[in-house]
């Protein structure tokens, strides 16, 4: 039955305006990153329905990764990491005076990005689930390493450090029983023989830890509230138009970047503004309110915070830490995301399309009504809000898996911190926790459908094509380190 | 330095006990600890290059800020208190005592508003938040905690 015939339909629009609502107050919440919202939510799935679930989710994240801005623009403090780009070139806007035109560019281009990105994933995921569907075990193991490598990349300057978080969440998807097997592998401890469960693990590695280590560095946000009064002039359609290019480059950067597993809105709004910054003709004023320079992030993060769902619809690889986190919904209702999802509940999927483009739609109209009293939720002091994120994080686990959760939970915030002081990046931990399941199964039911072949489980095409660009994203950051060091010291002779 | 010495003893050990406890006579039905094996055999290079790599490849730590241990203790204890204690004395004074606690020891909050106002509705804003709403069963405690807590939720 078509959706909008449905008699769910009511329900499903109210989840979504709900999901919307509830990502606003999230992402304008300095300190509080739209990843531990979700996490820390994540047991509202249980009394929702799957599809209901995955749509609330869904709406959350789009909304979330935009609203940010607001105070990003406002007060120059990101709400969430994606804004950290809006708050350098949104702020000088309301700096002198204009912070309607600032919140006008940012509300429209998230909103039109985000849009045409639910059309490509509307049409790309069936496309791509149906190729997903002729993958033998070869390839998924292929692919799961390539998206290892393509999270490990991501981590730019820090490949080697990406990597060995990538190591030790792979390692950590291997503790607890064997799915194969049975054998209970590395459970030094009780609490560790069902394995490492996501949800209280995501809680611990992003929430609880992100607490623990704003307390211990004493890195406690605080802002100066201004007044928000005042009648905001808001841009007009001509300021779009002379924008049209900007906002293709940056949704196609945006697109592209949130496919790719791990690189998430964050790097898509970095990058989009790095190379705006190189090829606009005003790049000398950026930083100091050039419409483009917040043009080119706001479009870039919510055509990749969308685009991130596709290879997590299609393939069942999420193309953001946010993406993984969302994982864990399907996880709580049985279900297991990739393409084989198209074929067994396709009335799910076409849910997930719609309340994203529908959350899309809604944030925009409700970013223009509510964006005012939302953006004084930030006066609240942040010893509430950890307290809060504190009780919710273990209640939370122990809804989810008993106190043993619990005790997980912060096992991995312990190990969050640790992570933190040595500047590992917490996502590629649980892509590798996710990850590390897909590749291992495949990988061994490979072997065992081949009699130990190797050569016959990933010589076709499409294991060398993937194993061999995984090892070319690798590699690519020490290639470019040493033809860069090269090109300067050419350059100083 | 410490890190990569980590890693490679980590790995070297992980990379033994793998081959210790892999069941060669059942291949390939007994490659259970093969997909741990590779990762520890991934890890080795990564640790050498790292021991070898210079600090700016690495990265650098966060040896310049100020970490305060003591608070770190604090918190986690608090919050392994709180887990514990709400099998022995239920979710409502449980969660109640960790807010005032973290709110007076952790962040210096002082004053009643703080200390009493804040916890009481905090709490129970989430009872009615994960009974209500998520119909979770909340711990309840034991004894007399128990008849308390039931008579709430």
């Amino acid at each position: 039955m078509p959706i909008l015939a449905s008699p769910d339909l009511l329900p499903l629009l109210t989840l979504i305006v709900a999901g919307v609502l509830i990502g606003f107050c999230v992402g304008v919440l300095p300190g509080f990153d739209i990843t531990t919202g979700i996490a820390l939510l994540l047991p509202l799935s249980y009394v929702m329905g799957q599809a209901n679930a995955l749509a609330f989710f869904a709406a959350m994240y789009c909304a979330g990764v935009f609203a940010g801005s607001i105070t990003a623009i406002l007060f120059r403090i990101p709400g969430t990491s994606e804004s950290v780009m809006s708050a350098i070139e949104g702020y000088p806007f309301t700096a002198r005076g204009e912070p309607g035109f600032a919140l006008g560019i940012a509300i429209v281009c998230s909103g039109m990005a985000g849009v045409a990105a639910s059309l490509v994933l509307m049409t790309l995921s069936p496309w791509l689930a149906s190729i997903a569907l002729r993958f033998g075990p070869g390839d998924y193991a292929a692919l799961g390493v390539l998206g290892c490598a393509a999270v490990v990349s991501a981590s730019g300057d820090q490949t080697l450090k990406g990597l060995i978080a990538m190591l030790l969440g792979l390692f950590l998807s291997t503790i607890g029983p064997d799915q194969i097997s049975g054998e209970f592998r590395f459970t030094i401890v009780p609490a560790l023989e069902d394995g490492v469960t996501l949800i209280p693990a995501i809680i611990g590695l992003f929430a609880v830890a992100d607490v623990f280590w704003r307390v211990i560095t004493d890195d406690i946000p605080s802002f100066e509230r201004q007044s928000l009064s005042q009648k905001w002039q808001y841009p007009k359609i001509g300021d779009f138009i002379k924008l049209r290019y900007t906002l293709l480059r940056a949704w196609l950067i945006g697109l592209f970047t949130g496919i790719l597993p791990g690189a998430g809105a964050s790097s898509a709004a970095f990058l989009a503004h790095s190379i705006e910054a190189r090829i606009s003709r005003s790049r000398q004023a950026f930083g100091t309110g050039v419409p483009s320079a917040l043009a080119a992030p706001e479009t870039a993060k919510n055509a990749a915070a969308v685009g991130s769902l596709i290879p997590l619809l299609s393939l069942g690889i999420p193309g953001s830490a946010t993406a993984a986190v969302i994982l864990g919904a399907f996880q709580i209702h049985n279900l297991q995301a990739g393409p084989l999802l198209f074929v067994e509940h396709p009335e799910l999927v076409n849910t997930v399309f719609f309340a994203v483009l529908v959350a899309n739609i809604a944030f925009v109209l409700a970013s223009f009504v509510l964006m005012r009293p939302i953006a004084m939720i930030t006066v609240m002091p942040y010893p509430v809000l950890a307290t809060g994120i504190l009780t919710l994080s273990v209640v939370g686990s122990i809804a989810t898996g008993g106190f043993t959760a619990a005790y997980v939970m912060l096992g991995f915030a312990m190990l969050g911190v640790v992570l933190k002081l040595l500047d590992i990046p917490l996502a590629p931990v649980i892509l590798g926790v996710v990850l590390g399941p897909i590749i291992e199964i495949y990988f061994r039911r490979g072997l065992l459908m081949a009699d130990g072949d190797i050569v016959a489980v990933f010589g076709s095409t499409m294991p060398v094509a993937f194993l061999s660009t995984a090892v070319l994203l690798l590699v690519s950051p020490w290639l470019f380190r040493v033809i860069r060091s090269r090109a300067n010291s050419a350059t100083d002779l | 330095m410490l890190l990569a010495w980590t890693i490679i003893a980590c790995a070297c050990g992980g990379i033994a006990y793998s081959i210790a406890k892999q069941d060669f006579h059942a291949f390939p039905e007994g490659l259970t600890y093969a997909f741990p094996g590779l990762l520890f055999l991934g890890a080795l290079p990564v640790g050498v290059t790292l021991l070898l790599a210079s600090p700016a490849t690495a990265g650098a730590p966060h040896v310049e800020t100020a970490i305060d241990w003591s608070m770190l203790l604090m918190l986690v204890g608090l919050t392994w208190t709180y887990v514990i204690a709400m099998t022995l004395i239920g979710f409502l004074p449980a969660t109640l005592l960790f807010q005032t606690s973290v709110l007076r020891f952790i962040f210096n909050r002082r004053g009643w508003r703080w200390l009493t106002v804040l916890p009481l509705a905090a709490t129970c804003l989430f009872s009615v938040f994960f009974k209500a709403l998520l119909a979770v069963p909340l711990p309840r405690g034991i004894g007399i905690f128990y008849v308390f807590n039931t008579l709430f939720i």
